[in-house]
Parts: structure tokens; C-alpha cells; sequence
């Protein structure tokens, strides 16, 4: 390959790997980076993969002596399926013309550079290979195998095989295809015919079932352990073990059990990823504009990522219609209310919502009075569980995000004439009545569920209707804590961090960082609420003291909900976006 | 030299650029003038070999790009809009890259260190993109392109996000090198920049020529002697102008 190009692989990757290291130097990272390990280590060895606490596993093959065999059977019977499916698809999926994946640099640079088509072509299948052997090392690290016989580096090697082997394939299949649209085969003539190849054979396969081995009676396949000699005999006779060579050749590498075994096995199937390699690289194919495509779609999601976003969101091409009017005059921050209501679907999103609520209480008032099974009342706990849960740690985490992203956004939400307080009203009062709203009907459903056809019943639903009017400023300071972080501690909360172990380390941190957080800020709340219950209950009843308890406990979340909205706007007008 | 003769680029039934042919000699430079989506930058990409052209041949200092591709793009130099460098390659690692890559002879550490010292770059030299300005990766770009001494160059809109200083020593160095001998094309909207800097111009419009030449005969054609480029250009543009 050209020395250049070997360069610029092998030097990127060098400073790439020098730039994490020296990364390192900053606590962040490097407790990161600690934290992350221990992640990954528990991952893959701990309690997640069957192992004791100490990371032990017991060895698959102590369990299943005799049923190994069949399994080894049966799981390569599946692989060479799914390896079927994989290649034959290279042939009848794709609808676009042949594309390598090229960074916005590679295509500046090496498209107009000196170089041929043949050679980017090897470059990218060379520097591919690289993430390829992660990805087997990987399998099979989550295939459990190299615990199960120790041939951790045949499996390994196996998995490369088998990857690079359907990586070429697609690629080469993905240029034929092209060339062949260049000269003027269409899409549908295309699926045509390889639904013509695929008929055939199911046709030969058709002939081939009257003279193949008589299936046995349902109970002998599958009760009494005949199936899969049965399906032994179907793969090696008639036309089936000639249909199948070339995948087996593929995939028999990964299975051999010794390295003898293994070097037999893999030089059939080396030779057929070089013939692979040979074609892809020797197909003269115009793949550039493809390419350029493709690279401004990884361009625009790599973007997205670095804003935070796992997508790239298209603008609206259809104009929203407002909740309500916004007059010039009033109360300004109301103003990113309705910009947020906009950007959440406008009137449209609030007739939806309101429909859902409203079908969602409906239907547990209906499920609480109607004599249904316990699996269908089961499902609407669950549901509701599921609600409360999203509201409650997911919707605060987003609400306070989206404070740190229009504060990053640029300098347009700075130069805005609001307070900080007002800024951080606007922005995070919507989300937290939206989800008192949501909570107030998952409330409303486990309560009619748990009181059955008995609902409503006054006692049962007194506390929680008393209950809700804290929610709006509960949920508030839920999240005010993860919008101060990013403010109070910029550089571990950085939208759309980097990948890798530390990265993963930090997440982590922040993430149980923010909800220890948010639990002491609730504590003070619950204290003075438990101290005003038992001191009430001497003169009240349960009742009346758990409703002056709520009184006290709002008081309570108002006042911290008030004083955190001012301190988080102290923070808001003192955030400066060019130093994080 | 560039020469081009009966450049077509379609995609399926649209003619991106059409029957499209010209020549420009070593030293002179030519602006590509049209409205957005006129076929500029589809142009300057099939010139320089980035993506093939549907017809036509184009011959890059006598070498035709079709057929000896990489000896024809080892005398050109493509200078995109936006600057792209390798995130992981610092300053100086850019330039030893592009040395191997166009098989740079001579004393290219010297050459350079020449080149970073006119960019004003020689303390960016250790430097990773990620810690420099759209400015400086600019330069770093044109570091990158000048550095094999190409005899052809192509320039997409090379102005954008320049302060007003680094705009005065990139339209310096334009003109250096077509002084030198370089045959540079240059596609921009700043029609003042074309007339300042410029031998001659090409108007695109829907991806046909409809004007070529110096810019004294397109202004006799279309005007007479004082009109401006902007004139002439609102002119034959018509409807598509500020599209």
C-alpha cells in the first residue's frame, strides 16, 4: 500500500492513543478512566455473566457435559444461517450505489491526492481490520467461549475470519451491483433476478425433500431428542452439503477445537477472504460520490453527537401552530414556555397529550371497575410504574440538559434581556409541570388498580390528592440539581463526550453524582415532613397529620424549589461557555 | 494548463453541468461565477478528479484525468471551502504526509519550514487541528497544497471565515502563484474579489456557460467597458441571481 497512506494510519493512531494518555493528566479522566475499567471488568466478569462475586464463572462445559456437542451442532447450524442471510442480502438489500466509509479529512485530502481508486480501496480494508479485530475480540469475550475451553485466540482469530470474510463480500457485491447499474440494470430487474437464483434453488431443494431422509413423527423430533439427528442427516445429504460448502469453509475456523485443527480449517477459509479481497480491490467502480454522501451523513451525525444528541434531527418542514398567543407584553420568560411547547409539537403535541392522559385515567378507572384478569391489571402497574419511574429520574436529567444546551447553544440565550432566575424558570417549569401531569395519572391508576372495584374510594385517594400539588415543585428540584452541574462543573459535563473507557468512567460519576445529589436535596423535606407527622398525630388523626405533613412538605420543596431557581440563575448569568 | 472539452456531469435525469469547455494557461487565473447550484462546485470537483464527470475529457498540465488519474493529480491542488485535516496529525505531521503522498523531492523538511514560516504557522508546527482557528486551519490547508509545488489549482470559495488580514494574504498568495506560473481556478461569490484578482471569468448558469473570456471582452459583450462584473452577472444570471 502506499507508504503515505501507512503513515497516516499508523501515525493518527499513535497521537490518538498519546492524546488519551496525556488526557489522563486531568483528575476527570483519570478517575474516569478508574472507574470505567472497574465497569468494564464487572461487565464482563461479574455477577452479569453468571460469575460469582469475585468474577468466577463456572466452566459452561461442567454444566452440560453431554449436550455440548449438539449445541456446538446447533449453533453452527445458526451461524451458517445468519451467514447466509448476510451474504445473500449483500445482493438483494441495497438500493444505493457502492460507498467506503471516508472521514471528511481522508476525502480533502486523498480524493484529489495522487492516489488510485485500487489503493483507497486497500487502505480502507486495511484500516478497517483494526476495529474488525475488536469487534472479534469483543465476540468473543460476550460469546463466553474463551472461558469455555480456553482457545480464547482461535475464537478470536475465528470471529476475524468470518467479519472480514462478510465485510469484503458486501463490499464486492456492493460494487458488482454498481457497475451493473452503470450500465443500466435497475433495482427492481436486480431483486427480480436474485429472487429468480433464490426460487431455484428453492426449487432444487423442493426435488431434493422427496429423496431425503423421512422426517420422524412429532414426538421423536422434538420430545424425544431427534431433531437434531435429523437435521444432521437433512445438511449431508442431496444437494445440501455442495449449498453449503463455501459458507461452512467460512465458519469452520471458529469452531475447530485444537490449533492443528484450527490451521487446517483456516487456510481454505483465508483463501477465500484473499479471492474476496482480489475482487473488491481489482473492481474499478466510480464509489467517490457515494462516498461523499455517505461521509456528510457520518459528518452531520458526529456533529449531533458532539451536541449531545445520539441523532440528526431534521428541521420541521411543516410550521407549528402555537399553544396560545404570545403577547409583546407580559411576564418574559413565559416566552421560552412557548418556544418549548413549539419545539415539542405545538397545539397539535397538546391535543395528543391531553388524549393520551385522558384515554390513560379512562382506562384505569374502567380497568379498576371491571372484573379483569390479574395479567391485564398487571400490565397497567407496570405501565405505571414504568411512567412514574421515567418522570422522576429520566425527565429531570432531560429538563436540566436542556438548560446546559441552550445555554451552549451560542450567545444568543445570553444576550437574551431576562435575570437568570428567569431564564432557568422558563426553561425548566414547563418540563416539571408536564411531568406532575404525568405523575398525577400513573398515580391515579395504581390507586384505582390497588382499590379495585371498591374506586373511588374517598380514604384511598385523600392522601395522594393531596399529594399532588407537590409534584410540579418536586419535580423542579429534581431537576435543578442536574442543570446546576454542568454549570457548577463544566468539564465533566460536557455534551457529547468522547468515547472510550474514561469517557464511560465520567458518565458514570455524573450520572450517580447527580441523583446522590438530588436525594439529599429531598432529605431536609422528608425530615420536616416525618417531624411535623409524628408531632400532629397527637392531636390529629393519620389522616389529617399525613395532609398537614404534605402542607409542611410543600412549604418545604417551595421554598427550596424558589431558592434553587435564584442560585441556579446566579450560576446561569456567571456561566461563561468558552471556558468549559 | 487545464484544458476541458465537453464536460457533462448528470445525476439520473439531471444535468448538473453540460457541453462545459475551456482552457487555462500557466499564470492566469479564471473565476467560476454563477448563482447557487449553478454547477460550480460539481466542476471544480470533476477537475480535480474528486468525482468522474458523466462526459468530456479534462487534461490536467497534458495529462488526461481519466486516464493517468494519479499522474494528473500529482500536479493539481484542491482547496475546498471549509478546511478538513486529519484529527490526530499535528501542523508538521500534515506536511510530511502530503510530502510522501505526492512523492515531494528536494529538501522537504527546508521547503517546509519555508512554508510555515510565510504562513506564519512555525509555532503551530507541533500544534493538533483541534487547537487551532478556522484561520489557521486555513493556512494549514494551503501549507498542505502548496508544498508539491502544483502547477494547477483549484480554489472552492477560498475566502470563507477569513478575517479581513488573512483575506489580504490569501488573495497575496493566489496571485504569487499564478505569477509563478500556476493555472488556478477560482469559484466565488465575491465578484469584487474575481475582478481584482482574476485574467479571466466563466459564468455558469443552470450548468451551462454563458459568458467566457477576459474580463474586458465580457464586459464589451455585455455592456460596454464600465459596467461592473456584478452588472454583467445580474445580467445573464437573471431570475436564478440570488437563488
Amino acid at each position: 500500500m502506499n507508504s503515505a497512506l501507512v503513515f497516516l494510519a499508523t501515525r493518527s493512531a499513535w497521537n490518538a492513543v498519546l492524546s488519551r494518555l496525556r488526557r489522563l493528566r486531568q483528575p476527570k479522566y483519570l478517575v474516569g478512566v478508574i472507574v470505567g475499567a472497574g465497569y468494564f471488568y464487572w461487565l464482563f466478569t461479574g455477577p452479569m455473566r453468571g460469575g460469582d462475586r469475585f468474577g468466577r464463572r463456572p466452566r459452561l462445559t461442567d454444566s452440560m457435559p453431554t449436550a455440548v456437542p449438539d449445541l456446538d451442532f446447533l449453533i453452527q447450524v445458526a451461524a451458517l444461517l445468519l451467514l447466509i442471510f448476510l451474504l445473500v442480502g449483500a445482493w438483494l438489500l441495497p438500493s444505493s450505489r457502492a460507498a467506503l466509509t471516508f472521514t471528511e479529512s481522508e476525502l480533502a485530502f486523498l480524493l484529489p491526492g495522487p492516489v488510485s481508486r485500487q489503493t483507497l480501496v486497500r487502505y480502507k480494508l486495511l484500516k478497517s481490520q483494526l476495529g474488525l479485530l475488536l469487534l472479534a475480540g469483543l465476540f468473543t469475550f460476550l460469546s463466553g467461549r474463551q472461558s469455555r475451553d480456553g482457545l480464547a485466540l482461535i475464537h478470536a482469530a475465528g470471529w476475524w475470519l468470518i467479519l472480514a470474510t462478510v465485510q469484503m463480500h458486501r463490499l464486492g457485491a456492493s460494487f458488482t451491483l454498481t457497475r451493473l447499474y452503470d450500465r443500466g440494470l435497475s433495482n427492481a430487474r436486480r431483486r427480480l433476478a436474485a429472487l429468480g437464483v433464490l426460487a431455484g434453488l428453492i426449487a432444487l431443494l423442493v426435488l431434493w425433500r422427496q429423496a431425503a431422509p423421512q422426517a420422524p413423527a412429532f414426538e421423536d423430533l422434538f420430545l424425544r431428542g431427534g431433531f437434531v439427528k435429523y437435521l444432521r442427516e437433512v445438511l449431508s445429504s442431496g444437494p445440501a452439503p455442495w449449498i453449503l460448502f463455501p459458507f461452512r469453509l467460512i465458519v469452520t475456523p471458529f469452531f475447530a477445537p485444537n490449533a492443528t485443527a484450527f490451521a487446517l480449517a483456516a487456510l481454505p477459509a483465508l483463501t477465500l477472504l484473499g479471492a474476496h479481497y482480489l475482487w473488491v480491490t481489482r473492481a474499478d467502480v466510480a464509489f467517490e460520490e457515494a462516498s461523499i454522501a455517505q461521509s456528510k451523513v457520518m459528518a452531520e451525525l458526529a456533529a449531533a453527537r458532539r451536541d449531545g444528541q445520539s441523532r440528526v434531527r431534521q428541521p420541521p418542514t411543516l410550521a407549528r401552530r402555537a399553544v396560545f398567543r404570545l403577547r409583546s407584553r407580559g411576564v418574559p420568560w413565559v416566552a421560552l414556555m412557548w418556544k418549548t411547547l413549539l419545539q415539542i409539537g405545538g397545539r397539535r403535541a397538546v391535543w395528543i397529550a391531553t388524549a393520551v392522559v385522558g384515554g390513560l385515567a379512562g382506562l384505569g378507572i374502567v380497568l379498576a371497575q371491571t372484573n379483569l384478569r390479574p395479567t391485564i391489571l398487571g400490565m397497567a402497574v407496570a405501565f405505571a410504574a414504568v411512567g412514574l419511574i421515567t418522570s422522576f429520574v429520566f425527565l429531570p436529567l432531560v429538563s436540566g440538559r436542556s438548560l446546559q444546551m441552550e445555554m451552549a447553544a451560542g450567545d444568543a440565550a445570553k444576550a437574551w434581556p431576562l435575570t437568570g432566575w428567569q431564564m432557568v424558570l422558563g426553561q425548566l417549569l414547563l418540563p416539571a409541570l408536564l411531568a406532575a401531569l404525568l405523575q398525577t395519572v400513573c398515580f391515579g391508576v395504581l390507586v384505582a388498580v390497588a382499590s379495585g372495584q371498591k374506586f373511588p374510594r374517598p380514604d384511598l385517594l385523600g392522601l395522594p390528592f393531596f399529594a399532588v400539588p407537590l409534584l410540579p415543585a418536586l419535580n423542579l428540584v429534581l431537576s435543578l440539581v442536574p442543570a446546576a452541574a454542568p454549570l457548577l462543573f463544566p468539564g465533566w459535563f460536557r455534551p457529547g463526550e468522547q468515547a472510550g473507557i474514561e469517557a464511560t468512567g465520567v458518565r458514570i460519576i455524573s450520572f450517580f453524582g447527580q441523583t446522590l445529589f438530588s436525594a439529599a436535596a429531598l432529605v431536609p423535606v422528608a425530615l420536616a415532613a416525618l417531624a411535623t407527622f409524628l408531632v400532629a398525630s397527637f392531636a390529629l388523626s393519620a389522616f389529617w397529620a399525613g395532609v398537614v405533613a404534605l402542607a409542611v412538605a410543600f412549604v418545604f420543596l417551595v421554598v427550596e424549589a424558589l431558592g434553587g431557581v435564584f442560585l441556579l440563575g446566579g450560576l446561569v448569568e456567571r456561566y461563561d461557555p468558552t471556558e468549559s | 494548463m487545464i484544458e476541458v472539452e465537453q464536460l457533462a456531469k448528470s445525476y439520473g435525469e439531471f444535468s448538473a453541468v453540460r457541453d462545459l469547455s475551456f482552457r487555462v494557461g500557466p499564470g492566469e487565473i479564471l473565476g467560476l461565477v454563477g448563482p447557487n447550484g449553478a454547477g460550480k462546485t460539481t466542476s471544480l470537483r470533476c477537475l480535480a478528479g474528486i468525482i468522474p464527470p458523466t462526459e468530456g475529457s479534462i487534461r490536467i498540465d497534458g495529462r488526461d484525468l481519466r486516464q493517468e488519474p494519479v499522474a494528473a493529480k500529482r500536479t493539481l491542488a484542491y482547496f475546498a471551502d471549509e478546511p478538513r485535516l486529519f484529527d490526530y496529525l499535528t501542523v508538521a505531521q500534515h506536511l510530511e504526509f502530503i510530502a510522501r503522498l505526492y512523492q515531494v523531492e528536494g529538501d522537504v523538511p527546508a521547503r517546509s519550514r519555508e512554508l510555515l514560516a510565510q504562513l506564519e504557522l512555525t509555532e503551530k508546527a507541533d500544534t493538533l487541528p483541534g487547537e487551532l482557528s478556522r484561520g489557521m486551519k486555513q493556512k494549514v490547508a494551503l501549507a498542505c497544497g502548496f508544498l508539491h509545488a502544483p502547477k494547477v489549482m483549484f480554489f472552492d470559495e477560498p475566502l470563507t471565515g477569513l478575517d479581513p488580514l488573512a483575506i489580504r494574504r490569501t488573495k497575496d498568495i493566489i496571485a504569487a502563484q499564478a505569477q509563478a506560473g500556476a493555472a488556478i481556478i477560482l469559484s466565488s461569490h465575491l465578484l469584487h474579489l474575481l475582478e481584482e484578482l482574476c485574467s479571466h471569468v466563466l459564468i455558469l448558469v443552470r450548468g451551462v456557460k454563458v459568458a467566457h473570456g477576459t474580463l474586458e471582452e465580457i464586459r464589451l459583450a455585455h455592456g460596454g467597458p464600465d459596467v461592473s462584473l456584478e452588472d454583467v452577472f445580474v445580467r445573464l444570471a437573471g431570475a436564478d441571481a440570488g437563488q
